[in-house]
């Protein structure tokens, strides 16, 4: 694994010393971007996901918590001609033009400006990741009369399958992630404030090359314990993500501060255990249900806390829950798996990104493959 | 990796506390601002000040003051129900928290509210575990499944659940886009409208609880961002400063940070770069691992949030081992707060946005704003809301822009004269019944300070 040295000056996804074509990589993405604009039959593709937006244009952008209200801030022709909102050239790749930047802005007449030059050639049918009512009042007058076409559904399902550049991208990330958690979970001992842990945490996943941290809500969560103060004996949850060149790189640990009581090294080798017996089911056509059932399969995890989400450029989705639970995995997809398992009072939660291949799953390597890391001692 | 080092020599130390392997050595000018043992100098009062802001925020009266407050905008605007699923909406509306993540982590697990005007309690959509306790099981359901071709008739079974079968005019924000191309599946059953306007009006002005929360996390961040200022120094890396900022910021109480934290090199002329499409300065970067130089003019722009509700932290800071700002800064400073005072001195409730701007004047030839944000935003639930004034909307927006007891205002002008390069920072308010008053503190380091 290549990664970033301490002395990297990685300034953009584009430059940080990874064996990657990133011309080529968004060239391949703008294709299968394109490829869904042809299948669907649309001139113009407006999107608002920042996701999609960095999977059709690649690029940096000042990174936000939360949501923005959906505007189209990336308009893409069938040629591939892309418009971006954006105040600077800074991290823009160089196939958007200058001429094709435009402002920030906070007249949504602007957008509809935008729109109706890409549209110049009569458009008749025009692609959408999210709307927003106002947005659709700017669409009425914009492009009077086009039909809209929902392609998110199509460009998820794009996204899905990995490119070998997307894997490479998604292998260092989760390295990046492993090295924070370490190095945040060094600094472990007792008296420690949870706040304080998940700031070292946070800080750790940014001061790596150039990442940002994809979930602040859940880096540190104490297991049983209602204290934010962290005791010998006390086991944290530690959930390391973060975006690097947008990628999503997740890994997760259980931190015990002092020795592990033999409880939690049952519920370890249970977590192994169950890891191990999981993996073959990642093959192609897994869906939310079939997941479901082969936890379910196994008494000692935690159904209720064990998760999987696809991943890629951020979250793709959720695999279970109550929505879509018949949707499948295709191969080359990305999961994030979480597993939690427990014996007598102690409780193991750890995971890292697995690849859905036609034998199985594959586990990417993580630096500390064990789910406890032992602290604080 | 050596954790919890700090090695001093007689006026500086080097910080190595979480992970020496990957940080830079960052000299700290004064030794004792970061002391042996990691602890920082608090801000006088700092305790005392806490206390006081916890005591004024009770999260349950802040949400059912805003559920009230809502409603009683819905009925002014004759809407029956809103349908709310951006974050900030979704939030203000039940309580259930938008996530500190990434916009696809959200995406990926989507909750909605309906909000019934003659209800005061609010249908819940959502897989989260976080449902407020003032959600009873008849209020709570699974998310809202309004994906796929059929995605308005399930939508429209959902809201028939809750709401039954008659005819209701109801505000919408956020659609999927499933949901824009069948736009008329809703119609048939609804007299459909944007809830932009609804949102804006009830968000505006904040209860007490919701200026609470503003003003702490703005005092944890002006504290954080005071922490850390000495380590702006030639040859610190950018996001290593934003790391510790944040670090900081979560010891000191912040629930989490919203942005990447900008220390953002300004250069002093437009014809340096970056290119921008409207020939206004590059602001805000995004958070790299650049090296600050030797007399860099840092525009910083920051903000963390507290029980959801944000600070925002704008000052210009000079990257030296001795920062001193020329007579050219000094003066550029001296314009900006003389538009502050300006402005200052017209807002009260009544006051419009079009007369803040004619307050504001005109310096160097140009308006003192960036052309692509504004004079003034509001601050809330998200880090610029309504009311805007001063933005591309116009003249005619801002003259109907009337300011209200609650608003909380950021002013946030910008100085700029080319070849000098310019100033910026954010001073926060809140409008009250005979004026204002200030919730941002008075430090402007290294131009100014409190002390």
């Amino acid at each position: 694994m290549i990664r970033p040295g301490p002395e990297q000056l990685s300034s953009a996804a584009v430059d940080d010393g990874t064996p990657i074509d990133f011309n080529e990589l968004r060239s391949a993405r703008m294709r299968k971007v394109q490829s869904v604009m042809s299948d669907l039959r649309i001139g113009l593709l407006l999107l608002g996901g920042e996701a999609n937006i960095r999977y059709a244009v690649g690029g940096r952008r000042l990174w936000t918590a939360g949501e923005r209200p959906w505007a189209p801030t990336c308009i893409i022709s069938a040629s591939g001609e892309v418009r971006l909102m954006s105040q600077y050239d800074t991290g823009v790749p160089p196939e958007v033009s200058q001429e094709n930047l435009f402002c920030l802005t906070w007249n949504p007449a602007n957008f509809g400006a935008q729109i109706a030059a890409a549209a110049s050639g009569g458009i008749e049918r025009i692609g959408l990741d999210g709307a927003s009512m106002t947005m659709m009042d700017v669409l009425d007058v914009a492009v009077p009369g086009a039909t809209l076409v929902d392609a998110s559904g199509a460009l998820l399902d794009a996204r899905s399958s990995k490119l070998p550049a997307e894997v490479t991208l998604l292998e260092l990330a989760t390295q990046l992630a492993g090295e924070a958690l370490l190095a945040a979970s060094r600094t472990i001992t007792p008296g420690i404030t949870i706040s304080e842990l998940r700031g070292r945490l946070e800080a750790a996943i940014r001061s790596r090359s150039v990442c940002v941290p994809a979930d602040s809500d859940r880096l540190a969560l104490p297991v049983r314990s209602v204290s934010d103060l962290v005791s010998s004996g006390d086991a944290i949850v530690m959930r390391s993500a973060l975006l690097h060149a947008g990628y999503e790189g997740a890994v997760t640990r259980t931190a015990v501060c002092g020795a592990p009581t033999p409880d939690h090294r049952a519920a370890e080798r249970a977590w192994q255990q169950a890891w191990e017996a999981l993996l073959p089911v990642f093959s192609p056509d897994l869906d939310g249900a079939g997941l479901h059932d082969a936890l379910a399969a196994i008494p000692a995890v935690d159904l209720r806390k064990s998760t999987a989400r696809a991943i890629g450029l951020g979250v793709e989705r959720k695999i279970g829950g109550s929505l879509h639970p018949h949707d499948p995995l295709r191969e080359g997809s990305v999961v994030m798996l979480e597993l939690t398992t427990c014996h007598a009072d102690a409780e193991v939660t750890a995971g890292c990104p697995v690849i859905v291949g036609p034998k199985g799953g594959v586990t990417m390597t993580t630096l500390h493959p064990a789910p406890i890391v032992v602290c604080g001692s | 990796m050596t954790s919890q080092t700090i090695k001093t020599t007689h006026n500086s130390c080097t910080v190595s506390r979480l992970d020496d392997t990957l940080r830079p050595l960052c000299k700290v000018r004064r030794a004792g601002h970061l002391a042996e043992t990691g602890a920082y100098a608090l801000i006088q009062g700092w305790g005392d000040q806490m206390t006081d802001i916890d005591t004024a925020i009770d999260t349950r009266a802040m949400q059912a003051e805003r559920g009230s407050r809502l409603r009683t905008t819905m009925d002014s605007l004759d809407l029956d129900a809103v349908l709310l699923r951006y974050g900030p909406n979704v939030d203000y509306a039940s309580g259930l928290p938008t996530p500190i993540a990434d916009s696809s982590h959200i995406a990926s697990d989507p909750s909605a509210v309906l909000v019934i005007a003659s209800d005061p309690v609010p249908h819940v959509f959502s897989d989260s575990g976080a449902i407020p306790i003032d959600i009873d099981s008849d209020h709570s359901h699974p998310p809202l499944d309004i994906a796929g071709d059929d995605a308005a008739d399930r939508l429209w079974d959902a809201i028939r659940s809750c709401l039954g079968d008659a005819r209701i005019s109801l505000g919408v924000d956020e659609l999927t886009a499933a949901l824009a191309c069948n736009l008329g599946g809703l119609q048939r059953h609804t007299d459909l409208t944007g809830a932009a306007t609804v949102m804006a009006i009830a968000r505006s002005c904040k209860n007490s609880h919701e200026v609470a929360c503003i003003e702490k996390a703005e005092t944890i961040n002006e504290q954080a961002a005071a922490d850390i200022r000495d380590l702006l120094i030639p040859g610190a890396r950018h996001n290593h400063v934003a790391a510790e900022f944040v670090s900081r910021a979560r010891a000191l109480g912040a629930d989490g940070n919203v942005i990447d934290p900008i220390f953002h090199p300004v250069r002093p002329r437009l014809n340096e770069g970056p290119f921008t499409p409207n020939g206004e300065p590059a602001f805000p970067l995004p958070g790299s691992d650049y090296l600050l130089a030797d007399g860099d003019v840092c525009w910083v722009d920051t903000g963390i949030l507290v029980h959801g509700y944000a600070s925002d932290f704008g000052r210009t800071w000079i990257v030296s081992d001795d920062p001193q700002p020329t007579a050219d800064q000094h003066a550029q400073f001296e314009q900006w707060r003389g538009v502050v005072e300006r402005v200052l001195e017209k807002v009260g409730p009544g006051t419009t946005g079009a007369e803040l701007m004619e307050a504001a004047g005109h310096v160097h030839g140009r308006r003192p704003v960036l052309n692509h944000f504004y004079l003034i935003h509001g601050i809330g639930l998200e880090s610029a809301e309504m009311p805007l004034i001063g933005t591309d909307l116009g003249p005619e927006m801002d003259s109907m822009m009337i300011l209200e007891p609650g608003m909380v205002l950021v002013l946030e002008p910008v100085i700029w004269s080319d070849g000098s390069g310019g100033y910026r920072s954010e001073d926060i308010v809140l409008v009250t019944e005979d004026g204002y008053r200030k919730l941002s503190g008075d430090d402007y380091w290294p131009f100014r300070s409190a002390s």
